[in-house]
């Protein structure tokens, strides 16, 4: 079933008369405390749920999809072109440590630190011309979370809830998972923008095990779920008593239904987080680690209805390695390369792959030059490089076995078939249902669009 | 250096809106903005003489009578007083007043307007209209996102809080309300206001810092003004011209240019205090050494190298733009600099300023003729400054790089050249005068910022950064506020097109919008412009900002207001639903001298403001017409406001720094008072739809989500407030019997006596719940607490003691932690503190009172990151150790015990201590078990059944619960 605070005919009338929500402007239609039907999709809904690893901090594409072989030839020695301007000084080319092997009938290759996600290439769709605007943190995880690098715009999975609605009422529809804390930039991530407030991500410490530490108030306090229930039917006793002479108050009405509803959100939200209730190989298939139990948290989620989770890698910015990225990424790999694989092959299993799309990147990729010291020394890792970069997708809708897209022949940049932020916001609409161009919403005057006005469908990933 | 990758992006934008616009425009002609209605001057309809004394009902009954609608009697009297208490003060009446009210012979119109007059005159009216204000301020105690070297919090934002508080309280006219919030600082030069209403520019200096990015901190700025005071969308005027509205882009560069004229100051609002003020100016002064040596070091830099500097400047195209960031290295052409040396150049008089006027001419020339036309060129400047002439005459000029190292040269001789002469002085002024690219403004930090490396900027950042947190911690002793002033030479700007700086366009002059008029009327001349810009805001010529403000007024009042988009006045906003009214509520604002209060007594003492609520009629569905008063949802301040006010806690203490309204030690003060961290903005606000406070908000969504509810079910807040309710009324009535408690429980809560059936329904209740109540006190007599130490040999616990003391939620040692005898030991309901040595871990025991197979549940974790880990093991008196933990912080142990069985007597110990090294820092734990009794349905919770009453995380009395009921009902929640 599906649940949506506003008003539902108005609403669906509006989208019957295509056009679109902001014809009319929102304002009116929030006025209603009601419950609501999701926007009419616009085309055909390959995925009904998405699952996006973030591997905040810039994760190298060099050392992990896209291979260049030519940084070896050229290893110490200055790149053949002028280097683009990054954060920081970078020297020469620096070859990947890692080695990359073909997988699948597909062919596509992954490097060494990925064994187990590259037993699904022929499920996954590498892009390796994606590219970013600027060379910093901040405005690159606003442009590919909100798709705007600086103003403050609601994010994709809010855009997601907003036009989709819930699943399931009783657990919140946008769920941001990160183990330990808040990645850069915070709950800015997954903001709801100048879209209501709900539609912002609920926000999960996944260091926590307890339902109470995952969703605020969700434990009655100091009264068990009985003892409450006496309470509640007093209330409902009073709420209605209250209505007699106010009838058909769809807002009073709504208020009513909806403690019932925050009833019922106790026990089903304590029932999706309770790993225990997972068969033993399931458990172990995913890893008995914090990242293991993140993405099977995620799943249990996304079975119960939820519609967009988010994964990130850790607190603050994991895969921003400066320095020692053999190290580091290698790392940092073995971390989230068992629970993905985990995940695909129990989605897989389950029948949920076709409808659920699943993303993996970060928010930009790393030069393929070495970062110096202040006093021109290597620091054996990577500066920021919006330039080029590469994340992948599987499942619904999309084209298993592709490589899309490519950098120049050192991994500078990208230089065909490049992909922008918005280039991917639209295609994962498009997947979704949505026609990036017409899923609008009114704010200061203006359509706002999660493209703004760009955007292209990736057509060639999709199958 | 390299085109930015954004300008094709930039550049679709760009293109798009203009065939956006090109679509638009002939549908714009025919319309025409210049008839839009709300670009007309404010015109006043004439009441007639018998509907003089409420002009407001006349208008609604107007429009209402030509659609054949009628207007809704009045409401009881008890619910339009309530509507004017929320509406006026955002507080409930209490019982008293309420009874007093309705028993008050005078007539209705009567009493509203003595009712309105006093509700203007309380202080809780200021507290509740600068909540309206806040929202469009987009008001915040923190900066946003920033990075580490810099202090998170704003200095006292709160003085701008209460300084709108007051502006409120004390009726100051909108007219100054606008003004001081836009130019308080030159209006205090001129003796326009006082030093403290400086604070009054938080309205420009609150928004976000976007980490820094002029760009961005200006577009917020522009933003604020114009939709905040005029309801024009203007900022969408920065990559292209507006879609819509007469804004062209060269108006948003206009007023970019009054705010690119204004830099920040961190200011003290009160000088004469100095006394505590030792160690922060002894800090103020360290920073102020420390920059001016650092400034000293990049001025020389930036002198030695102003050629090459002004060589890039002449290619601004390939300069990355103010977002890109990087770090910037001693030896490293700054681009930031470079850009300072493009805004210098590109100023309007520079091209007949004698010193630059040759090397602006000299960059238009060809490379390839440049060795030949040079010379010319030179010869054809008779008003040049003599010295760059003969400095550029020295040797042979063969390309323009040639001429940028003469500059160079000369500019470094400055000081060097022995007589003074004009010609001299005009250099000496381009090193070091006011608006010199070379010399580096002793400003705010932040504002200067990008100029410095990052080994000299980082640690300015972190010296500023540890005067504001001196500032914050001397709180009301060290009033400062962050304002803005104008720099001493004014600049113009160059239209970014499409957004993009590195695109310069046409050169604007700081001016006003042009669809108020064309023109150099329109330019402003006076210093940054701000002063000039703030009085054609509230001047009588521009009909928007007393609609803007009325309409902001009635919607507070009405739920919804008379245009629906109350802050975007533009074409494509709805026409208003009583057109007249508004420009009649808009003209009565101007004519009263903007008097605020003014209009709120119109509109509170008017019929229309007590008609009764009920269901909208089916000829208009929206009530845009206002038949019948709206029902609506208390906002989330009134509702915690007014559940503090319920339960007797309401703080009414007023100003001053900003307090936690949740999570421990959460303040009772009002709402207004919270913390406003707008990075880290409390799920609860965002639950209840506050408002965003990254931007401007014109209003608040009204959802019903279950996330509301569970707050009000299960938060600590409501179970506090119930809980103090139930205290009030119980000191009422110390030996009261059930029924006379139940009718003060309704006076308090609805402020009315509840009718025999609802005494009934409530008592019934109260008996019920208590019955419960009872069976869980029985559950609690298994749990003991205590200490003692644990045997590894018999697995069992050794010199087992009773905790002696419990103080409502914690048994402990005694009422001090540490207990000077027994030290850190200590059990509550969730979990407890492990004792100072191995001798002392704590125990939580539990005796079964019955022979039965159980199941225990639980996990157990470390509440804080310090120390080293702790131990716990179950153990039995029949069969000694059961299972046992280490545990770290970081690591949640499950602490499952599937199947045991027990006979009756039987003890069960849940035992924690600090481990062999009696390391007990920071040992905390969590860990209350749940144990189940299987196949008998009876289960005790350590956290349900911890023993001892009236504490937290102990069962309620019923009459708590009862209070909790009546405080999150509807009746209390909905204003009819």
């Amino acid at each position: 079933m599906n649940s949506f605070p506003f008003d539902s005919s108005r609403r669906n009338f509006l989208h019957r008369c295509g056009m679109g929500i902001g014809a009319l402007g929102l304002e009116g239609i929030l006025q209603a405390d009601a419950a609501m039907n999701p926007v009419r999709n616009h085309f055909p809904i390959r995925a009904k749920r998405v699952i996006h690893f973030f591997l905040n901090g810039g994760p190298s594409h060099v050392d992990t999809f896209d291979p260049k072989p030519s940084l070896n030839k050229y290893e110490g020695k200055e790149l053949p072109f002028g280097k683009r301007r990054t954060e920081r000084k970078t020297g020469a080319a620096f070859p990947s440590p890692f080695e990359f092997k073909k997988y699948g009938s597909s062919g596509t290759e992954f490097s060494s630190i990925f064994p187990k996600i590259a037993e699904f290439a022929d499920d996954i769709a590498v892009i390796r011309s994606m590219k970013a605007e600027l060379p910093n943190h901040e405005p690159s995880l606003m442009l590919m979370n909100c798709g705007d690098s600086i103003l403050s715009r609601p994010s994709v999975g809010s855009w997601v809830t907003y036009g989709l609605g819930s699943e399931n009422k009783n657990l919140p529809s946008f769920v941001a998972m990160s183990p330990g804390g808040y990645p850069i930039k915070g709950a800015q991530n997954w903001q709801a923008g100048f879209l209501p407030g709900i539609f912002q991500a609920t926000f999960i410490d996944s260091n926590h095990n307890k339902v109470d530490k995952l969703i605020e108030n969700i434990r009655p306090l100091g009264q068990d779920t009985k003892s409450q229930r006496k309470q509640l039917d007093f209330l409902k006793y009073l709420n209605s008593n209250h209505l007699k002479s106010r009838e058909g108050d769809q807002l009073l009405n709504a208020r009513i239904q909806s403690f019932e509803l925050a009833y019922r959100m106790q026990m089903d939200a304590t029932d999706a987080f309770d790993l225990e209730r997972e068969p033993k190989y399931i458990r172990d298939l995913y890893g008995r680690h914090v990242h293991g139990r993140q993405t099977l948290i995620a799943r249990r989620l996304l079975e119960r209805g939820v519609r967009y989770v988010q994964l990130w890698h850790g607190a603050g910015q994991p895969w921003d390695n400066h320095d020692k990225i053999k190290e580091n990424h290698s790392k940092l790999a073995s971390q989230l390369d068992s629970p993905v694989a985990a995940l695909l092959q129990d989605l897989k299993q389950r029948g949920m792959l076709d409808d659920t799309l699943v993303i993996f990147g970060g928010e930009f990729g790393r030069t393929p030059t070495v970062e110096l010291t202040g006093s021109g020394k290597s620091k054996f890792g990577r500066d920021h490089n919006p330039y080029g970069f590469s994340i992948w997708l599987a499942g619904g809708g999309i084209k298993g076995g592709t490589v899309y897209g490519a950098t120049d022949e050192f991994g500078f940049e990208a230089v065909e078939n490049t992909v922008t932020a918005h280039d991917l916001h639209a295609t994962i609409l498009n997947l979704l249902g949505f026609d990036h161009e017409s899923f609008t919403y009114r704010y200061s005057g203006r359509d706002f669009r999660l493209t703004d006005v760009s955007g292209k469908i990736i057509k060639d990933i999709i199958s | 250096m390299e085109v930015n990758n954004r300008h094709h992006f930039i550049f679709l934008v760009g293109l798009f809106c203009f065939v956006g616009y090109l679509q638009l425009l002939s549908a714009d002609e025919k319309i025409g903005s210049k008839e839009h209605w709300a670009f007309q001057s404010i015109k006043r309809s004439s009441v007639p003489e018998v509907a003089a004394g409420d002009p407001i009902r006349w208008f609604i009954a107007e429009s209402l009578n030509k659609e054949g609608i009628d207007l809704s009697p009045s409401a009881d009297r008890r619910d339009w007083v309530r509507r004017l208490y929320y509406n006026l003060i955002g507080l409930p009446p209490s019982y008293n007043e309420l009874r007093t009210i309705i028993g008050d012979a005078r007539s209705d119109s009567e009493l509203s307007r003595d009712l309105v007059d006093e509700l203007l005159g309380s202080p809780r009216y200021g507290e509740h209209w600068a909540r309206l204000w806040l929202d469009v301020a987009r008001y915040s105690d923190t900066k946003g996102y920033a990075y580490g070297s810099e202090e998170f919090n704003f200095p006292h934002a709160w003085l701008y809080r209460d300084w709108v508080i007051d502006a409120f309280n004390k009726n100051l006219s909108y007219k100054k309300f606008v003004l001081m919030q836009l130019a308080a600082d030159l209006m205090l030069d001129q003796g326009l206001c006082d030093r403290s209403d400086l604070a009054a520019m938080g309205y420009l200096t609150l928004g976000r810092r976007f980490i820094s990015v002029e760009p961005d901190i200006i577009d917020d700025r522009i933003d604020v003004v114009t939709r905040g005071l005029m309801g024009l969308t203007v900022s969408c005027a920065r990559c292209h011209d507006h879609k819509f509205d007469p804004i062209p882009t060269k108006d948003y560069y206009a007023l970019y240019g009054v705010f690119k004229s204004s830099h920040e100051e961190l200011t003290a609002l009160d000088l004469q205090k100095s006394g505590p003020l030792v160690e922060l100016n002894k800090k103020k002064d360290s920073l102020t050494q420390e920059f001016e040596k650092k400034a000293l070091e990049l001025e020389s830099r930036f002198l030695v190298r102003a050629g090459e500097y002004m060589l890039a400047s002449l290619k601004i195209e390939e300069v990355p733009p103010p977002d890109f960031a990087e770090i910037i290295e001693k030896d490293d052409l700054n681009p930031a600099q470079i850009r300072r040396w493009y805004e210098y150049l590109i100023q309007n008089d520079r091209k007949r300023d004698p010193v630059f006027e040759p090397w602006l001419a000299l960059a238009k020339l060809n490379e390839r003729t440049f060795a030949e036309e040079a010379p010319k060129i030179l010869d054809g400047l008779s008003d040049a400054n003599e010295l760059v002439i003969s400095k550029l005459r020295e040797v042979p000029l063969m390309s323009i790089s040639d001429a940028a190292n003469c500059y160079a040269e000369l500019l470094q001789s400055v000081g060097k050249i022995a007589q003074s002469s004009v010609n001299q002085e005009q250099l000496v002024n381009v090193v070091s005068g006011k608006g010199s690219p070379i010399r580096v403004p002793r400003d705010y930090i932040h504002d200067v910022e990008w100029l410095f490396d990052e080994g000299s900027k980082t640690p300015l950042k972190k010296m500023l950064a540890d005067i504001e947190r001196e500032i914050i911690k001397l709180g009301k002793d060290a009033p400062h506020f962050l304002i803005l002033v104008d720099r001493p030479v004014p600049l113009n700007v160059n239209v970014f097109n499409r957004g993009d700086y590195p695109n310069q366009g046409q050169h604007v002059k700081r001016g006003y919008l042009s669809m108020f008029g064309q023109g150099t009327k329109t330019k402003f001349t006076q210093g940054s412009g701000r002063f000039e810009l703030a009085r054609k805001i509230v001047s009588k010529d521009n009909p928007l900002t007393a609609r803007v403000i009325v309409n902001r007024i009635w919607r507070s009042h009405f739920g919804e207001g008379l245009v629906k988009t109350e802050s975007d006045f533009g074409l494509r906003s709805r026409a208003p639903s009583h057109p007249e009214l508004l420009d009649f509520l808009a003209s009565e604002l101007i004519d009263s001298g903007w008097s605020i209060k003014h209009i709120q007594r119109l509109i509170a003492t008017s019929s229309v403001s007590k008609i009764h609520s009920s269901a909208f009629p089916t000829k208009d569905p929206e009530n845009r017409l206002l038949s019948v008063y709206p029902r609506r949802r208390l906002s989330f301040e009134s509702m915690r406001d007014t559940m503090l006010s319920i339960s007797g806690e309401l703080d009414l203490q007023t100003g001053g720094p900003p307090k936690e309204l949740f999570g421990g030690g959460a303040s009772t003060r009002r709402s207004v008072y919270g913390k406003i961290d707008r990075q880290f903005l409390p799920s609860v606000l965002r639950v209840f739809d506050f408002a965003n406070p990254e931007l401007h908000a014109p209003r608040r969504y009204r959802t019903n989500v279950p996330q509301q509810a569970l707050f009000l079910m299960n938060s600590k807040f409501t179970i506090d407030r119930a809980k103090a309710l139930s205290v009030r009324v119980h000191n009422d009535y110390p030996d009261g019997n059930t029924n006379a408690k139940v009718n003060r429980f309704y006076e308090y809560v609805y402020g009315r006596r509840p009718h025999p059936e609802e005494v009934n329904q409530s008592v019934l209740f109260i008996e019920n719940y208590e019955n419960n109540e009872k069976e869980d006190q029985n559950l609690a007599k298994a749990w003991s607490y205590g200490f003692g130490e644990f045997d590894k040999g018999s697995g069992k616990i050794t010199n087992y003691k009773s905790l002696p003391s419990f103080d409502g939620s914690v048994w402990g040692g005694g009422s001090k932690w540490p207990d000077p005898a027994l030290g850190w030991v200590r059990l509550t309901a969730e979990g407890g503190h492990v004792g100072n040595s191995v001798k002392h871990a704590a125990v939580r025991r539990w005796k079964s009172p019955l022979s039965s197979r159980i199941q225990i549940t639980g996990s157990i974790s470390k509440v804080e990151a310090c120390g080293d880990g702790i131990r716990a093991w179950v153990s039995s008196s029949r069969k000694g150790l059961i299972a046992n933990w280490e545990v770290e912080f970081d690591k949640e142990e499950p602490a499952i015990i599937k199947d045991l069985e027990v006979e009756e007597g039987e003890v069960i110990d849940f035992i924690v201590d600090c481990g062999e090294m009696s390391d007990f820092y920071c040992d905390g734990f969590l860990w209350s078990p749940i144990i189940k009794s299987m196949g008998k349905e009876i289960s005790w919770s350590a956290l349900n059944h911890f023993s001892g009453k009236g504490n937290d995380n102990v069962n309620l009395s019923a009459w708590q619960r009862f209070a909790q009921a009546l405080l999150i009902s509807n009746e209390v929640m909905f204003l009819d």
